[in-house]
């Protein structure tokens, strides 16, 4: 009886020591599927915004057996991405930190000696999953709603019309957010590519269920760039990947119109308050060198928070209310961030948050506004944007003339 | 032969290597039945564990059968010894039959499937104790005392050599008290099952066993037969009694005697008459005296524990002028003098000199008519 | 059969042998039960997702293995591998509320009284938070890998107080006791860590049974089938168990040997779950009991299969009514089987207290 229960003992063990060489086997190999290895060691994810780490755009176009390179796609503002043309329509697409793609144009072969880790797609791309909903915007601009067949917003999640109206037409549909994706759909579609943000790699299971699945997996990380109309110009890096080439290349040479007069333009010193306190009464500031302070900037006002960071990186920094106030009672505006807290619509509800607030010199002088989900989600109309927040700062009374910014009466 | 059976030597037990009992020495043979008896928390129940292995000895040997214990396997001794014990069985949608059927454990196979022979065992280790229809009753819905029956078959059904029992009757009225005891009685003398318990109805202890064990203090005081052990001067010392007696003759325990070496009530009874008068008049605490008895009356045998003086005559002998006079002595001291229903006849013819001279004093009563026994 | 042969193999009346011929019917027929629920689960599971598929090309592609590539690869990859682990894995789970209940003598212990989810949860909140600044990327085997090492951890320190502790009570002070230091650990680093870092950590701890592979499958199918194996072949000492440690001590079971095997045993059942889909609450503590009042009896060696089936018909029961209750939303698997565990442990909690009076 002894001898036996030993025995039971040591099979036990024996299990318990297999699925530990089996699940370390797992994590180097990747069962059913390489995980694409975001590849460099100092990757770090996070929500977009991410300052650190952004890396180096490539230098040079890569050598590929059977195909002269053409050109490269001219970028003003953007430096997380390359994209390589080579004769006969073949495209190089290379990320910053990220995975590389291959696109061979219709009724094209595909080269050898492709490096391995280069993930090759078939033009044409059709019915995408887009689950990197900042991007939605930038199809929409360059018409390239068509390609996109599935996203990760209901209906009610979309904070403006248009993808309100495509769900509601049926003309797309949705597939179950980043986390959990409708398995099932995308197989039925026939999804050809799914467009993922910086959050599918807290999920990894869901990368390498899709990509067992036979549906290529591109992580969007254009929230690694430093200026926000870098985030605007991905548009390039899209429209070559779906065929509409002229239609980006328009939009970026609009929105840098727009833009250019400000250059030049002498700051006016005024000073900007960006934040939103949260349900644990912490107030949130954006870190100084996020793509909104930069928008501030370029707006021509500064950002009130200076050296305010996160050695970890975060976009957000949470701050006491102490300290907040004693870092931005003087600013000269108050823009609060009602895409994460849309519970303030007017002074009121502002002035309920926290008492002290009502010291502050923006509230005294009435110079209250709100921002509202667009901040986040039209990653297009970044240089609109910048003008918005420029009328603001040099106009007397700007109410009138903006789109994205609502006064808080 | 004169092997030794089962044997403690040098036995010490207790709880956390701190010993309660130390040099236990016993001898117990084939189909004995012992029994320990001593006062609560003696270690009675503690070194039926460390027998039974469930308690860690703590110095000293085991032999069972020429063998030490320790070098028996757990398998092996299921083979050998069983037990009841008197926790509580928390169990849930289990029959009787299930529970006895556990004792069939050491003899079936891998998976514990019971063999038709198995099976026919159990039923008959339920007739053993008289339970053949609680066979597929819940084992939680049937009473304590059947309880007890059952595990008792439990432990039959296992084939044991010796079973080791804990205080078996503890929770049972004395109808279960004494069939469970008869049964073991049976085991052993039919099977020649050796019995090693403990109880606490002393009495019944003194009837049932071969061999008793007296444990208290830190040692075992006493082993022997009942009739060496059961004398009251050894159980008073025992259990430290002072409040009453126990009376080894039958077995009987009494309450103490009323209190004051006055009495005031004398009582004439002859043949047991007197127990339920000699009962009333300690109830009510009153000190009486009583004679003039035989010592081989059964009333004497109760009257001398309690009453505070007692005159006496040798068996088969006319009464003496000693203790004719004695007694008048008393009935002329003590307030009344029941007649409980003396019987008199040619030797003890002086008794009724005796009631008349109670009566001329006018303190004679039958036991109904003096308040004692409505 | 003949009159006197039934009377033989049936036994005379009262006997043993006739009770255990009317038990056996009563078994047979809960597994007949049994069997046909799982197997029309499986069916029904297998039949219904998103994506209509005809019951009729169902068969034909579970049989070939081929046809339409994109139905092929749906009830393939996706809804096969799902429905096979929901089913190993409620079976495990029952079978480890079953045998902590056995150990702990009481039948509300449940698979993760001993502080194992809190174990695993510490670990995988760890790997979400660290495993990106220390620069490895997370695969969906780091979680796995980090769930089981959690459980281990957990499992150790309660076989070490188990070693030394007689105390059933001290036993279960001691598991909670480790899930309170671990959920305390789990909050610190919480406190720490961005919110898109443990974002879906709460997701996990309520568990899923969505993107199983087939690798996942083996796995499994190899630990939980071995443990099972090692579970059904307890049955003796576990129905010995049953009368209490003096009993079984006394029938020949190693007692010391055998409490670590129990919850060795329960604990290897549960992390396995844990690791692959999360924690899942009720099933561990309902199942067991549901089935033991199906089959009237609680020895092991008809329980334990039983559990194992009843369990694994539970889940996929539940998983079914998580992902289409909402569809294509899906809901945590531990809010499916709450809703109906629940009332089942309630239920089972009242009837204890009235038999108790």
């Amino acid at each position: 009886m002894i001898g036996k229960k030993r025995t039971v003992f040591l099979v036990i063990l024996l299990c318990l020591a297999m699925v530990f060489s089996l699940s370390a086997c797992g994590s180097s190999g990747g069962a059913g599927g390489e995980a694409s290895d975001p590849g460099q060691q100092d990757s770090q994810a996070g929500d977009p915004g991410q300052e650190d780490q952004a890396g180096e755009a490539a230098g040079t176009a890569p050598e590929i057996k059977g195909l002269t390179f053409e050109s490269e796609v001219e970028r003003y503002y953007a430096d997380q991405f390359n994209v390589f043309r080579y004769e006969g329509g073949y495209k190089y697409f290379h990320i910053v930190n990220g995975d590389d793609f291959f696109l061979v144009p219709e009724g094209g072969t595909v080269p050898d000696g492709l490096d391995e880790k280069v993930t090759v797609l078939q033009a044409p791309i059709e019915n995408i999953y887009l689950a990197a909903t900042a991007q939605m915007a930038l199809f929409l601009s360059m018409d390239g709603a068509d390609s996109i067949r599935m996203t990760s917003l209901r209906q009610d999640g979309w904070t403006y019309d248009e993808p309100k109206k495509l769900l509601d037409e049926g003309k797309m549909v949705f597939a179950g957010k980043y986390s959990e994706p409708d398995y099932e759909l995308l197989l039925d579609e026939e999804c050809g590519l799914a467009i993922e943000s910086t959050m599918i790699y807290h999920t990894p299971e869901v990368k390498e269920m899709l990509e067992d699945l036979g549906i290529p997996v591109l992580v969007d990380r254009s929230s690694y760039e430093s200026n926000p109309l870098g985030r605007m110009e991905w548009i390039r890096f899209y429209g070559e990947l779906i065929g509409k080439e002229a239609e980006a290349d328009a939009f970026v040479e609009a929105q840098r119109a727009a833009v250019d007069g400000l250059e030049d333009f002498p700051n006016t010193e005024k000073t900007v308050a960006f934040f939103y306190i949260s349900t644990d009464g912490k107030a949130n500031v954006r870190s100084s060198e996020d793509y909104i302070p930069t928008m501030i900037e370029m707006a021509g006002a500064r950002y009130i928070f200076k050296d305010v960071a996160d050695e970890s990186g975060r976009s957000t920094v949470p701050m006491t209310i102490e300290s907040f106030y004693d870092i931005a009672r003087d600013a000269d505006y108050i823009i609060y961030n009602a895409a994460i807290d849309g519970s303030v619509t007017n002074m009121e509800e502002l002035l309920a948050k926290d008492p002290i607030l009502s010291e502050m010199k923006a509230v005294k002088e009435n110079n209250c506004w709100s921002s509202g989900g667009s901040m986040y989600q039209r990653t297009d109309i970044a240089g609109d944007m910048i003008m918005d927040l420029h009328i603001l700062f040099t106009e007397d009374d700007p109410e009138g003339k903006l789109q994205y910014i609502t006064k808080l009466h | 032969m004169n092997e030794k059976y089962f044997e403690l030597s040098n036995l010490s037990v207790g709880y956390n290597r701190k010993p309660l009992i130390e040099d236990i020495c016993l001898d117990i043979k084939k189909g004995e039945i012992v029994t320990l008896i001593g006062p609560n928390g003696a270690g009675k129940s503690t070194i039926l564990k460390s027998i039974a292995r469930q308690l860690e000895i703590l110095g000293g040997k085991v032999f069972f059968d020429s063998k030490e214990i320790r070098d028996i396997s757990y398998k092996e001794l299921s083979t050998k010894m069983a037990v009841v014990l008197t926790e509580r069985l928390k169990t849930e949608l289990l029959t009787c039959h299930d529970i006895v059927a556990t004792g069939r454990y050491p003899y079936t196979g891998r998976l514990g499937i019971l063999s038709r022979e198995d099976e026919d065992k159990v039923d008959e280790a339920l007739r053993a104790v008289n339970a053949l229809d609680l066979g597929s009753r819940d084992f939680n819905a049937i009473s304590d005392g059947q309880k007890q029956r059952i595990l008792l078959a439990r432990a039959i059904c296992q084939e044991p050599e010796i079973i080791i029992l804990d205080e078996p009757t503890s929770f049972l009225d004395i109808r279960y008290k004494l069939e469970l005891l008869s049964i073991l009685g049976r085991m052993a003398g039919e099977k020649g099952i050796t019995i090693i318990m403990t109880l606490h109805e002393i009495d019944l202890a003194q009837k049932i066993s071969d061999k008793i064990v007296c444990v208290s203090g830190d040692h075992v005081t006493g082993y022997g037969t009942p009739q060496e052990i059961f004398r009251e001067d050894v159980i008073r010392e025992l259990y430290d009694i002072d409040n009453g007696f126990f009376d080894p003759m039958f077995g009987s325990i009494e309450l103490m005697k009323p209190e004051g070496d006055v009495p005031e009530v004398f009582v004439i009874s002859s043949g047991g008459t007197g127990i339920p008068v000699y009962r009333e008049l300690q109830k009510s605490n009153t000190p009486f005296a009583a004679g003039i008895l035989y010592t081989n009356d059964m009333d004497y045998q109760l009257a001398r524990l309690l009453a505070c003086e007692v005159v006496t005559e040798e068996p088969f002998e006319e009464i003496s002028e000693r203790a004719f006079e004695r007694a008048k002595e008393l009935i002329s001291i003590s307030g009344r003098v029941i007649n409980a229903g003396v019987r008199i006849g040619t030797g003890n013819r002086r008794i009724k000199e005796l009631l008349d001279f109670a009566e001329a004093l006018g303190k004679l009563g039958r036991a109904e008519q003096a308040g004692v026994l409505e | 059969m003949s009159h006197k042969n039934i009377q033989e193999n049936s036994g005379p009346e009262g006997s043993f042998r006739s009770e255990i011929f009317r038990r056996r019917s009563r078994y047979i027929t809960v597994f007949i039960i049994l069997a046909i629920a799982f197997l029309v689960i499986i069916v029904v599971n297998v039949n219904s997702g998103n994506v209509n598929i005809p019951v009729a090309r169902i068969f034909d592609i579970l049989l070939t293995k081929s046809g339409d590539p994109k139905e092929v690869d749906i009830i393939w990859r996706i809804r096969l591998p799902r429905i096979l682990m929901a089913a190993m894995l409620g079976g495990a789970l029952s079978l480890s509320g079953f045998l902590l209940q056995t150990f702990f003598e009481n039948p509300i212990a449940g698979p993760f009284v001993l502080g194992i989810s809190s174990g695993a949860k510490m670990v995988v909140a760890f790997t979400m938070i660290f495993s990106l600044t220390l620069g490895h990327a997370m695969s969906s085997y780091s979680l796995i890998a980090a769930a089981f090492a959690g459980s281990l951890i957990s499992i150790g320190f309660i076989l070490i107080v188990a070693r030394r502790v007689k105390n059933m009570a001290a036993l279960l002070v001691a598991g909670i006791m480790i899930g309170y230091i671990c959920s305390a650990v789990t909050d610190l680093m919480v406190t720490f860590a961005s919110d898109s870092d443990i974002v879906n950590l709460h997701g996990w701890s309520l568990g899923s049974f969505s993107g199983m592979n087939w690798s996942n499958v083996r796995i499994t199918a190899v630990v939980v089938g071995v443990t099972f194996l090692l579970t059904f072949l307890c049955s003796k000492p576990i129905g010995a168990y049953q009368l209490g440690e003096a009993y079984a001590q006394s029938v020949g079971v190693n007692i010391k040997f055998f409490r670590i095997a129990l919850i060795l045993l329960s604990s290897i059942f549960s992390a396995t779950v844990t690791a692959f889909a999360g924690p899942i609450s009720f099933v561990g503590i309902a199942i067991p009991f549901l089935i033991k009042s199906a089959l009237g009896t609680s020895r092991p060696i008809v329980v334990i299969p039983a559990t194992f089936v009843g369990g694994a018909v539970f889940c996929m029961f539940c998983d079914l009514i998580a992902r289409l209750a909402f569809a294509p939303l899906e809901l945590n698997i531990s809010t499916v089987t709450s809703i109906f565990g629940a009332p089942v442990v309630i239920y089972m909690m009242i009837s204890r207290r009235r038999g108790m009076r």
